[in-house]
């Protein structure tokens, strides 16, 4: 369940409206402020990805086919 | 970086057109020719194209792409049988999915790989959308801001022909239509 309520808050974050017509605060100082968050967006999915193959992979799966 | 990870991608496609000429060519056409053709021809459509015409390219060759892809799934599945009878004997095939293990990684960077891919062309993007100081992308933008405000007035000459309209702003420049056209 808690995976599930995480896998919907990012789709949720996902689809964001702010930051599309302004470009500043550059971050860096030459990164546009809406491509920094979509980049540390992606990191932060890498990092869900993370959580979701430690905690729910399909080991059974792995199992079934040594048998 | 941005730079860096450029050249790599250019790099893989030369060398990819090199190897691919030379095989198709059964060593008639030399590694080093078949990567200057390649990239002869990108630099081709990139300086004459521009960026306009750069990314009809890239959505030709994305088709393009996918065509040959979906027709190399079917020839290669009519060459092992019926692709029904190839998928099952995948899954029968004791070796399949012994290694699930190996796909973690790959499902934790794949994320890392994409941003590695699209962070610099969409930045490079913005940077370009910038470049309003060279003068022929600052007598576009001109005539299209006049379209925009007095198009429906314009005198036929301003806008059928290339002779320089009356205004005295676009003296100097093809009319706002013809501006447009171009770009």
């Amino acid at each position: 369940m808690a995976a599930a309520l995480m896998v919907a808050a990012c789709y949720a974050r996902h689809q964001d409206f702010w930051f599309w017509r302004e470009a500043r605060p550059l971050v860096f100082g030459f990164l546009p402020i809406g491509l920094f968050y979509h980049a540390a967006y992606t990191v932060a999915i890498s990092l869900l990805m993370l959580v979701l193959v430690r905690t729910h992979w399909p080991a059974h799966l792995e199992r079934s086919s040594h048998e | 970086m941005i730079p860096a990870v450029v050249v790599f991608l250019y790099v893989i496609a030369v060398i990819g057109g090199g190897t691919t000429l030379r095989a198709v060519s059964g060593g008639l056409v030399p590694f080093w020719l078949g990567g200057a053709v390649v990239s002869a021809v990108v630099m081709c459509y990139v300086l004459f194209g521009g960026m306009r015409g750069t990314a009809w390219v890239n959505a030709f060759q994305t088709v393009l792409f996918l065509s040959f892809g979906a027709i190399a799934v079917a020839v290669i599945a009519a060459g092992m049988g019926r692709f029904r009878q190839a998928v099952e004997a995948m899954l029968a095939a004791p070796s399949t999915a012994r290694r699930l293990e190996h796909f973690r990684r790959t499902v934790v960077l794949y994320p890392i790989c994409m941003l590695a891919i699209w962070l610099p062309s969409v930045f490079l993007g913005v940077i370009a959308n910038q470049a309003v100081d060279v003068p022929a992308i600052a007598a576009k933008i001109d005539a299209r801001a006049t379209l925009a405000a007095e198009g429906p007035t314009l005198p036929a000459s301003a806008v059928t022909s290339s002779a320089p309209p009356p205004r005295a702003t676009m003296s100097s420049s093809p009319s706002s239509r013809d501006m447009l056209r171009c770009g």
